[in-house]
């Protein structure tokens, strides 16, 4: 695994759909982790911040709301894309206003996932840096 | 006056005092004697009300081959004749110049030596009319409270089915893509074609239960004015039985007049019965002397407010917070989406819900939504609020359920 490519996150609490979305982060040339609940993935920030944040909204403990609630205030903001099971207008406007950049409801089709981060990834790096794109996603 | 003229007086007085139509009929079926209450029926032509020396049998007999309760009836006054049955009763419905009624008819043996049956007939309509009445109510409660659970399992259906879904077409594409290189060899090319279908099919699972959920959603909403105080009544209508056999006592304190908002009568009734049961199922652990739901509307300003409040188990502190999330819970059985849809439902008017109480202190659930004045008309500034009752949420902590 190339040590430059840009590493994307997922926190979901259900691990067939980590592992899932690690394989297919994996196959598409990124650095992936996983993370079962937002603690553990608040935790890991100390170290190292993600340039892509993948969110289940339903979890136990906190939810993905909260997680998106405390990245503000931690002022912490890698481009938010949410998956869900459980779609409403309501939430998706809740999801929106906290800063997710995408929002989309599982199933989630992986090629229209790989596309979003690669787009949301080089829009940051442009944005931030004027820097260099990542490269274009394989899948 | 001899004593068996004296005799028959007194039990003709005694018949005529009852408000049951009464006849008394020999062995053979005809009509020996009625009392007033009878005769006025027939008075009125009443078809089943046939005057002295009458042949009630015969008419029963006639009418038993096209009429149920008439053959029903027949066959009860033949065994009692017979002594075969000591009493026989049966209600039915005729149709009266006044319209229908229903009637309790209870037919007993006549003791004497001679035989017959003594015919007593109590009009039973309104009790009747409450009883359909009732059960209208607890039809259509029971469909309200159906279509809203069918919706929210629709709701976990589509959660608990996109879960493994999801992983499904992920990993069928990431398999997709590691085998499909050009030039692959046959046996590959075989499992790409089964990952290809792997991929399709979990998108038209996806598809069917949104299709499915949209289905079984709500309806879209058809925003009218509508009067918040009728939608309240409507719903404690409807929820009435509930109450009744919940032993809740219910306060009702609603502004004067209409209270006018922008709403879909549908949706804010749906809301209504969510909130009334789960008020009611709180105070299950209250003293059925103590389960007291108050219901109050009020218009604030350019707001009208509807406040629900139970004297039930509240809520732990700390768990307020959650309660509006999808799939909380403080139920056993619940699916935690009932509260999760009442605060769709009020973003959708344009309004906001809050819970307050504490743990074992009761819950206050306020609903505050647009009001509606007509044209050049303020709004109304004052409902009809006592002074204590001007900020239910502030002050007293935190409750409800999922």
């Amino acid at each position: 695994m190339n040590e430059d490519a840009p590493l994307v996150a997922v926190v979901d609490d259900e691990e067939s759909i980590r592992r899932a979305l690690l394989r297919l982060l994996r196959s598409a040339n990124y650095r992936a982790e996983a993370f079962d609940c937002a603690a553990r993935f608040l935790e890991s920030l100390s170290e190292r911040t993600p340039e892509c944040l993948i969110l289940d909204l339903q979890m136990p403990a906190m939810t993905g709301f909260e997680l998106q609630q405390r990245l503000l205030e931690l002022r912490v903001r890698p481009p938010v894309i949410v998956i869900t099971a459980y779609d409403e207008p309501e939430t998706r406007a809740r999801c929106l206003a906290f800063g997710a950049e995408r929002y989309f409801c599982k199933p989630v089709d992986g090629h229209r996932l790989i596309k979003s981060i690669h787009e949301l990834i080089e829009s940051r790096r442009r944005r931030d840096h004027g820097g260099v794109a990542p490269p274009a996603p394989l899948v | 006056m001899s004593d068996g003229r004296a005799a028959s007086d007194f039990s003709g007085a005694v018949l005529n005092s009852l408000v049951e139509e009464v006849a008394i009929i020999d062995r053979a079926g005809t009509i020996m004697q009625v009392n007033d209450a009878w005769t006025r029926c027939a008075e009125r032509s009443c078809l089943d009300c046939l005057a002295v020396g009458a042949d009630l049998l015969g008419a029963l007999k006639a009418d038993a081959a096209r009429d149920r309760d008439a053959a029903a009836v027949l066959a009860g006054v033949e065994r009692v004749l017979q002594g075969a049955l000591d009493c026989f009763e049966h209600e039915y419905m005729r149709t009266r110049r006044d319209g229908p009624h229903w009637f309790s008819q209870r037919v007993a043996p006549l003791r004497i030596e001679q035989g017959g049956a003594v015919i007593a007939r109590f009009d039973v309509t309104d009790r009747k009319r409450a009883e359909q009445e009732r059960e209208r109510h607890r039809y259509e409660l029971g469909r309200a409270v159906r279509a809203a659970t069918l919706g929210q399992l629709s709701g976990a259906l589509a959660h608990e089915l996109n879960q493994p879904l999801t992983a499904i077409l992920a990993n069928a594409q990431v398999g997709a893509s590691a085998v499909d290189r050009p030039g692959m060899p046959a046996e590959l090319a075989e499992v790409a074609a089964i990952f290809a279908d792997i991929v399709a099919d979990a998108r038209r699972a996806g598809q069917v239960i949104q299709r499915l959920r949209s289905l079984l959603q709500r309806h879209e909403a058809k925003l009218d004015v509508v009067d918040l105080n009728r939608i309240a009544d409507d719903a404690l209508t409807l929820s009435r039985s509930e109450l009744l056999v919940r032993n809740v006592r219910l306060v009702k304190q609603f502004a004067r007049g209409p209270l006018a908002v922008r709403g879909d009568a549908v949706e804010l009734q749906h809301l209504l019965l969510n909130l009334i049961v789960n008020a009611c199922e709180a105070m299950v652990a209250t003293a059925p002397a103590e389960r007291t739901l108050r219901i109050a509307t009020s218009a604030r300003g350019s707001r009208a407010r509807l406040v629900i409040e139970d004297n039930g188990t509240g809520v732990e502190s700390g768990a307020h917070d959650k309660l509006f999330e999808p799939f909380y819970t403080t139920k056993e059985h619940g699916l935690g989406l009932g509260l999760s849809i009442c605060r769709s439902i009020v973003a959708l008017h344009g309004g906001e819900i809050a819970i307050a109480g504490r743990s074992g202190a009761g819950t206050v659930v306020t609903v505050e939504l647009p009001a509606v004045g007509r044209p050049g008309e303020r709004p109304r500034s004052s409902g009809t609020f006592t002074s204590d009752d001007n900020g239910p949420v502030a002050g007293r902590g935190d409750a409800a359920r999922g």
